[in-house]
């Protein structure tokens, strides 16, 4: 199997599916193809990779957008930069497979731009398979500006593999009316580190985010948290909703910091930290099942894996 | 089936149970009635063995072995399980994850079966969650589900009626003759009149203690005249009003 066949195996990408799609390994493009519509740049400088891709005005995808970054072997020092414009009233989906797969040391370091202009909707979706080592470096950074009554959707998840010591950094700015809605899944085991930085700013009147994130350290692993929420247009609304489990040794930490600038504004918060909720673990266990399978239902179902409603 | 000796628990420096006996028999459903915060549900967690529930004074004796000391999962593989008054919800997990792991290799058709015993459509609800979605009375229903898959042998239901719509009771009311049918015992706390008849033998709990009833009749005077606005100190002092 080549390299390409294998990401989209990983991927589980069947040949048709998608409006787009670009395929990566280490800081190689393997493949690009997409719609008439997509305007699709790729290329390579001073050993990085470069993506742009734009969605023209008024033109809505109904199947989504494949980027597939693939580490597979060896040592991998991965540099990707993406830049990412939704014209006015644009819509699709960019489903981001995060292949980092090598057991060797993997460095991934990515920035993307994401543009969203008045009234396009952006569902972003990035699913990471790891390896097994934990012997990884994941440091992406994604910058998104959400236009007027734009709506900018995002899931994260990793479930499959090792943490690593990752770094996830979101930064946002939402005009008038425009909505993030971002959630993510997580855990984390062996020495694994993930932080994850969500700042948002709300700036335009009537602009919301909702930002949820369910996560679990296991073992002698440990997570960060930090929430940033600025409030400053008027009657701008925004809600944190995190919850954190440890199992093990693990460590959990949160850092929520909201602000508000507006007396016409509000921010709601809730975080929970800790081990599993007795309850839970009881009503489980009074069914017949032992406390180490009543823990990984609800772990099951707390960090289960996308699925399209 | 079980015996419960001299049982006394205090919580935080309350008397919740005070001195209290009881014998429940196979194939016998157990009523329990009694005002709000007279110890029904401290009994249940007690029976059960909840975290919190572990320390108290006397004995429960179930098939002639003490509970004393006995994690909540070993009392389930004995064949004892509890429906709680208010159910916990689980974010994420499906009815029919939830319901599979309710009892031994439960397979789909059984809990089809299970959820229409409750009243429930199956395939409007396996897919969903068991979370707050779902309504109070929704979720009192999949826990009864769960708890029949389980093919308990001695089952403490905390006010399974509650939140019920009147339809619905019969459910409850059928599920509860299979339990003993099958040769379950049932504990059943409720405040609901009609799910007395259900009752082979009647208790009104009062501040800790139980007072054994003799019959339907009784019990529903009890129930009326003496436990709404309770003003006694303890059901003794209703054996000697008697
Ligand atoms: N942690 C606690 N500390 C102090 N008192 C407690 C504690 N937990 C329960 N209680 C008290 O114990 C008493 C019995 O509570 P329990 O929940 O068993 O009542 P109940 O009979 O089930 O009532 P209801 O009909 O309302 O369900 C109540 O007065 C309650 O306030
Ligand atoms: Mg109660």
């Amino acid at each position: 199997m080549n390299d390409e066949k294998r990401i989209l195996k990983l991927a589980e990408i069947n040949k048709q599916d998608g409006s787009a799609k670009i395929v990566i390994s280490g800081n190689d493009i393997l493949s690009e193809e997409s719609d008439d519509g997509i305007i699709l740049k790729t290329f390579k400088k001073n050993g990085s990779v470069f993506v742009n891709l734009e969605i023209p005005q008024g033109v809505k995808f109904s199947k989504p957008i494949h980027i597939c970054l693939g580490a597979l072997y060896g040592k991998i020092k991965q540099r990707i930069n993406f830049t990412v414009v939704f014209n006015k009233y644009s819509k699709a989906s960019i489903f981001s497979h995060c292949l980092l797969v090598s057991e060797n040391e993997i460095t991934h370091n990515s920035n993307y731009k994401i543009k969203l202009e008045q009234g396009a909707e952006c569902f972003y979706f990035e699913k990471h398979i790891h390896n097994n080592s934990g012997n990884l470096t994941f440091n992406p950074s994604i910058k998104v500006e959400v236009g007027k009554d734009a709506l900018f959707k995002s899931y994260f998840e990793l479930l499959k593999g090792r943490a690593g010591n990752s770094h996830l950094n979101y930064d946002l700015l939402c005009a008038e009316r425009g909505v993030v809605k971002m959630e993510s899944r997580f855990k984390t085991s062996g020495e694994d580190f993930i932080s994850l930085t969500e700042s948002v700013a709300l700036k335009g009147k009537n602009s919301r985010a909702l930002l949820k994130s369910r996560v679990a350290a296991k073992e002698k692993s440990s997570i960060e948290i930090y929430n940033n929420v600025k409030a400053i247009g008027d009657y701008s609304k925004g809600h944190i909703d995190c919850q954190e489990i440890l199992l093990n040794k693990g460590r959990v930490k949160a850092y929520p910091c909201i602000e508000v600038l507006n007396p016409k504004s509000k921010i709601t918060h809730e975080a929970s930290l800790g081990g599993i909720d007795n309850k839970k673990m009881e009503t489980l266990m009074a069914r017949g099942n032992s406390s180490k399978k009543a823990e990984e239902i609800i772990l099951e179902g707390l960090l289960s894996e996308y699925r399209p409603n | 089936m079980i015996k419960i000796k001299n049982l006394t628990f205090t919580k935080d420096g309350k008397k919740i149970i005070n001195n209290l006996n009881l014998e429940i028999k196979k194939n016998n459903v157990s009523v329990i009635v009694g005002s709000n915060g007279s110890g029904k549900s401290t009994l249940a967690y007690l029976l059960m063995g909840l975290q919190g529930y572990e320390d108290y004074q006397g004995d429960i004796i179930y098939r002639g072995k003490s509970l004393k000391k006995m994690s909540v999962f070993k009392r389930a593989s004995l064949g004892i399980t509890l429906a709680w008054q208010e159910p916990v919800r689980f974010e994420g997990l499906t009815v029919k994850k939830y319901l599979e792991n309710s009892g031994n290799k439960v397979n789909q058709k059984e809990i089809e079966i299970a959820l229409e015993k409750v009243g429930l459509k199956p395939e409007n609800y396996l897919e969903r969650f068991v979370d707050s979605s779902l309504s109070g009375g929704e979720r009192k229903k999949i826990e009864l589900a769960s708890i029949y898959l389980m093919k308990p042998k001695l089952v403490i239901l905390d006010e399974p009626d509650s939140g019920i719509d009147i339809d619905s009771l019969k459910y409850i009311n059928k599920i509860i003759k299979e339990f003993k049918s099958n040769g379950s015992s049932v504990i059943l706390i409720t405040h609901n009149l009609s799910a007395l008849r259900q009752g082979d033998v009647f208790f009104l709990m009062c501040k800790g203690n139980l007072l054994k009833i003799n019959s339907l009749k009784e019990i529903k005077s009890y129930f009326r005249k003496k436990c709404v606005n309770c003003q006694l100190k303890s059901n003794f002092d209703i054996q000697l009003k008697k």
